[in-house]
């Protein structure tokens, strides 16, 4: 998590769903129409990075930018809306949820890369204590596989774990890899004779 | 790949190299003239006179035939054994065992197995025994992670050693999610709520909601540093083996002396 984290800058360009409030000419190009304004109520993936401006900055009708800084009740004032409305993604659906809390070991996280770092964005706009509750607690029981599966190297193809193991998220094989490295490397010790 | 990441740890040869510094007791066979060597110093020896010298001179020692070495009396089986069913008997505590038990008994028993008053064969069943257990149990304990603390009483350096970096980044990334919320609601909050928070205050958290982007990363940096080091700390207990720091790895060994010889 910092500026020069290339996981970071990744993770800030997956897309999420959001909805234009307002109208805008010229920027067809966003909906794969160029050339056409982009009308309200358009539904476009942006990236985390653009969304996550547009969602916070609230559109002004003639007034100085500058304006923005100062007052946050004008931002729930209904005459000032932001851009865009974010729209509950895929993955953080109901039955989504539901499906991480039945068994967070069944779940493959690997079709959304970096789900852990969108969760972290997502909960930074909506604040949402609830899933970032649940999310934990699904890493916490994750890891605890990962650190086991990563000790026992023999039992990392056998049954279900192989479908585990491809269905890390990007993080989690990097703590796979580091920690069965880390395992290996005592166990080769342990074992050699000098 | 391992470039970053290695820095969780120590590397197999460097706890090795921290174990070669532990004192163990040699009985010479010979007199012979003692000799200053860098970072120790060999006493004159007397043949049958018992000395303490690092690890690493008495191994030199046994292999010219110059010395025996004498079992410390953790290594034995009648202790070890206790030490198996104090396991056994608490299964959420880890028994008191030296901070380099793993390498000085594996060193002991390649080198100089010879020495042994017990047979040493029993001495490694015994010994892998509790590795086996304990190794369970720290396992088992990674279910029980948080963000915030972990404590892990009596495991020795190699043990912690190797769970270090899955602990360390799990505990990071829970952090990292946990504060995605704590964030937002420590922006309501007064300043004396934000300094028990580990010196996270920050100036610019009025303005979270309309700026965003350049809060979160100005609140970022802070609280990884604070919080990082404060999670490292508890990690290991029982020296100062935050990874980040070279010069600990002196300290580290004294501290250990010290519980060694209680």
């Amino acid at each position: 998590m910092s500026y020069y984290d290339i996981d970071d800058i990744l993770a800030d360009s997956q897309r999420l769903p959001c909805k234009f409030n307002f109208s805008i000419p010229g920027l067809g190009y966003l909906n794969g129409r160029p050339g056409d304004p982009i009308k309200e109520n358009d539904k476009v993936e942006l990236p985390i990075w653009l969304a996550n401006i547009l969602a916070i900055c609230a559109a002004q009708n003639g007034e100085d930018n500058d304006a923005d800084n100062d007052e946050e009740e004008n931002e729930n004032s209904p005459d000032k809306q932001a851009f865009i409305r974010l729209i509950e993604p895929e993955f953080f659906s109901k039955q989504f949820l539901n499906f991480i809390k039945s068994d967070p070991l069944r779940i493959s996280l690997a079709p959304y890369a970096y789900y852990y770092k969108i969760v972290t964005k997502w909960s930074y706009l909506f604040n949402d204590t609830e899933l970032v509750g649940l999310i934990s607690k699904m890493f916490v029981t994750r890891a605890s596989e990962i650190s086991a599966l990563s000790y026992k190297s023999n039992d990392q193809f056998s049954g279900g774990n192989r479908e585990f193991l491809n269905g890390l998220e990007i993080s989690e094989k990097d703590l796979f890899k580091t920690s069965h490295i880390s395992y290996k490397d005592m166990k080769n010790w342990m074992a050699g004779t000098k | 790949m391992a470039n970053a990441k290695s820095l969780y740890r120590f590397s197999s040869g460097e706890i090795n190299f921290l174990a070669e510094q532990e004192l163990v007791t040699i009985l010479p066979r010979y007199t012979m003239n003692g000799a200053t060597l860098i970072g120790a110093r060999l006493p004159d020896l007397k043949a049958l006179r018992r000395e303490e010298v690092p690890l690493w001179l008495a191994l030199i020692l046994k292999k010219q035939d110059k010395c025996n070495i004498v079992i410390p009396e953790w290594l034995t089986v009648n202790f070890l054994k206790k030490k198996y069913e104090e396991e056994m008997n608490q299964p959420n505590k880890f028994s008191d065992l030296p901070w380099q038990w793993l390498p000085i008994s594996k060193m002991v028993l390649d080198k100089s197995s010879d020495d042994f008053i017990d047979p040493p064969h029993e001495i490694r069943s015994i010994l892998q025994d509790l590795r086996e257990i304990r190794q369970l149990k720290a396992r088992k304990g990674i279910k029980e992670l948080n963000e915030v603390y972990l404590q892990l009483d009596g495991l020795s350096l190699v043990e912690i050693n190797e769970i270090r970096p899955l602990i360390v980044e799990s505990m990071n990334q829970l952090r990292i999610l946990s504060q995605s919320v704590k964030a937002d609601q420590l922006s309501g909050a007064g300043d004396s709520e934000l300094a028990e928070k580990g010196g996270m205050v920050n100036e610019s958290q009025a303005t979270y909601e309309q700026d965003a982007s350049t809060t979160r990363d100005s609140i970022k940096p802070k609280a990884d540093s604070s919080l990082y080091d404060s999670s490292v700390g508890k990690i290991s207990v029982k020296g100062n083996t935050t990874t980040s720091d070279d010069s600990n790895g002196e300290g580290d060994s004294d501290d250990s002396d010290v519980e060694y010889r209680k």
